[in-house]
């Protein structure tokens, strides 16, 4: 049983179209996985009967020959996407046994596919988060922990779940989505692959909206090439979502070949800021190397107005989730809090929204709500979309020069949980390589690239052209296999079955 | 740069989030960091730009022909509610 979860996706589905395994089979060895991996808590909730019902039926299409691109493989999906009939919460109160009555465009995609849905994962509430600990489902626990070091360390967030399953071999690959670097973060800390296409590659009807100009759904797996897979999958045009754009979905798995020898690589000098370890420059180096040793030339380049993209990031991001969360008022769906007499409809949004928010999530709307507010939307909002243009322009000179940018994903490894802060700007400063991306829509992908002196995964972020996943793709490639990664967690999480 | 109690008591109103005392003076404080952070973005030269809106060009007119199509069920976009009554979804009195 062990042995089959040991498998990428592409050697899964490999056994799977030669019989040498049954998608019942691969099913019931992921959900042993899961269970016997409770202890990091990823799942909020497996779905076993669901998954072996759809494995049956992967069954008998793969013995008719038949069959979609992912026949019989099982998935974990972040618990911000609607799946039709399973409980979707957001890993909020306020969705606290909410039943979805329509399936996500992503999702929808994947099962006509034929993967089989294993579960629904962690996150932080809304994706608001960096250490998927505001969830309602209670902190995910990172799978890798330091060498010598017996503390529970965060998996990174908001897809923590995603990241720890994968990691933990819980699933074979896992949904996720990002806004700020909520895909690339976590992979980055699990020593996991994090693909976050371009905005607009995906489709977000049926996403748990957080800023609507930001999000994008986003894969977890083992290696490129499964990110690839799946990205073939996830990707196309949905008329249900007005910004997923209508263009052809190259076949990313086929045009892998992971020749860069012509590629132009840059790194970008402004992102040189102080306080950045010096274990994570030393990667940034390295990976450097490691990319022009397989024929690519790296070069320095310029965006001068990355230093402000975080700033004008929260701006945005909180404005529009400010927007977004309106929705949450206990009418339609969700949680009500318990009627009082005499009060009017106001008061009873009043109470419901405070007792079904989470702090994080409250201290974003009301700061969203201020800088949208009369006398600061220009000074706030509109300034910040202004400095955004500035920051997509800068990308825009620097791919005249290069084919794609290298970056560390994250100035720091996993750290423990339960860290008490009373900066709340200081967590922000961590998204500064993932969110000018974002800001941009450029897809992005974080690739593991080496363990720290503490025994800890660092990854490295490669970002490309909007809607040129192919060269980027390519490029993770063959970084991927200069890293040679192959380090895998020690099981101390896995109860014996 | 601190906002003002008042300031943040108008901004739960507009958010629809009720706080108490303690609540309001703690989210005041985590506002003001949040702002003053943010507030580095005044020094930026934005004139030569307009605002970020159409995500670098790749919008388009997606309107579609005002045609019916399948919706879900009243049942099933009812199931959902916290309270509901002949169809309808219930509220507390909304006007005077």
């Amino acid at each position: 049983m062990t042995e089959l979860v040991g498998w990428s996706l592409h050697r899964a589905r490999e056994a799977l179209q030669a019989r040498e395994v049954s998608a019942v089979e691969l099913a019931q060895a992921y959900i042993q996985a899961a269970e016997d991996g409770a202890a990091l808590n990823a799942f909020v909730a497996l779905t076993p009967e669901r998954a072996l019902d759809m494995a049956a039926g992967s069954d008998r299409r793969l013995a008719n020959g038949e069959g979609g691109v992912l026949e019989g493989i099982p998935l974990g999906v972040k618990d911000m996407f609607c799946t039709r009939d399973i409980v979707t919460s957001a890993g909020s109160r306020i969705l606290d046994g909410f039943v979805p009555p329509y399936e996500s465009g992503v999702t929808e995609n994947l099962w006509k596919a034929g993967a089989n849905l294993l579960g629904k994962l962690n996150c932080d509430e809304f994706a608001m988060g960096w250490s998927t600990e505001t969830g309602i489902g209670g902190p995910t626990v990172n799978p890798w922990r330091g060498r010598g070091d017996t503390r529970r360390l965060s998996a990174g967030g908001s897809s923590g779940g995603s990241a720890a399953a994968v990691a933990a071999r819980l699933t074979p690959a896992a949904l996720g989505t990002d806004t700020g670097g909520s895909v690339r973060q976590p992979a980055a800390l699990t020593g996991t692959v994090g693909l976050k296409p371009s905005y607009g590659r995906c489709s977000r009807f049926g996403i748990i909206a957080y800023a609507s100009s930001l999000d994008q759904a986003g894969v977890f797996s083992h290696t490129v090439r499964d990110a690839a897979i799946l990205l073939g999958v996830i990707a196309g045009h949905d008329p249900r979502d007005s910004t997923s754009v209508d263009c052809p979905v190259p076949d990313y798995e086929g045009r892998l070949q992971g020749d860069i020898s012509k590629l132009r690589v840059g790194v970008p000098r402004e992102c040189v800021a102080d306080g950045i370890p010096d274990e994570i420059i030393g990667l940034w180096r390295q990976a450097g190397d490691w990319l022009g040793e397989q024929g690519a030339s790296v070069v320095e380049v310029s965006l001068p107005h990355i230093p402000h993209a975080l700033p004008a990031y929260y701006i945005i991001a909180l404005a529009e989730a400010s927007s977004n969360l309106a929705r949450y008022d206990g009418v339609r769906y969700g949680q009500r809090a318990a009627t009082q007499a005499g009060e009017d409809v106001a008061d009873l949004y009043g109470r419901t929204r405070a007792s079904g928010f989470g702090t994080e999530v409250k201290r974003r709307i009301l700061t969203g709500t201020y800088v949208l507010s009369e006398g600061y939307f220009d000074a706030y909002y509109l300034k910040a979309q202004r400095v955004r243009a500035l920051v997509a322009q800068d990308f825009g000179s620097a791919f005249e020069k290069v084919d794609v940018l290298l970056t560390p994903t994250t100035p720091y490894a996993a750290f423990a949980l339960g860290e008490q802060r009373d900066d709340v700007i200081a967590p922000y400063l961590g998204d500064i390589f993932t969110v000018p991306v974002n800001l941009s829509g450029l897809p992005a992908i974080s690739v593991p690239a080496r363990l720290n002196a503490d025994g800890l995964p660092l990854g490295v972020q490669l970002i490309g052209r909007r809607f040129d996943e192919e060269i980027l793709l390519n490029t993770a490639l063959a970084f991927e296999t200069a890293a040679g990664f192959d380090a895998e967690p020690e099981p101390w999480w896995r109860t014996p079955s | 740069m601190t906002i003002s109690r008042e300031k943040v008591r108008q901004i739960s109103r507009l958010a629809r989030i009720s706080l108490d005392e303690d609540e309001l003076d703690s989210y005041r404080q985590d506002l003001s960091q949040i702002l003053d952070w943010v507030s580095q973005l005044e020094k930026v030269e934005t004139d030569s730009v307009a605002p970020f809106s159409d995500m670098g060009g790749n919008l388009f007119d997606c309107a579609r022909e005002d045609l019916v199509e399948p919706a879900p069920s009243r049942e099933s976009l009812l199931a959902n509610a916290p309270e509901q009554a002949d169809g309808f979804f219930t509220v507390p009195r909304i006007l005077e």
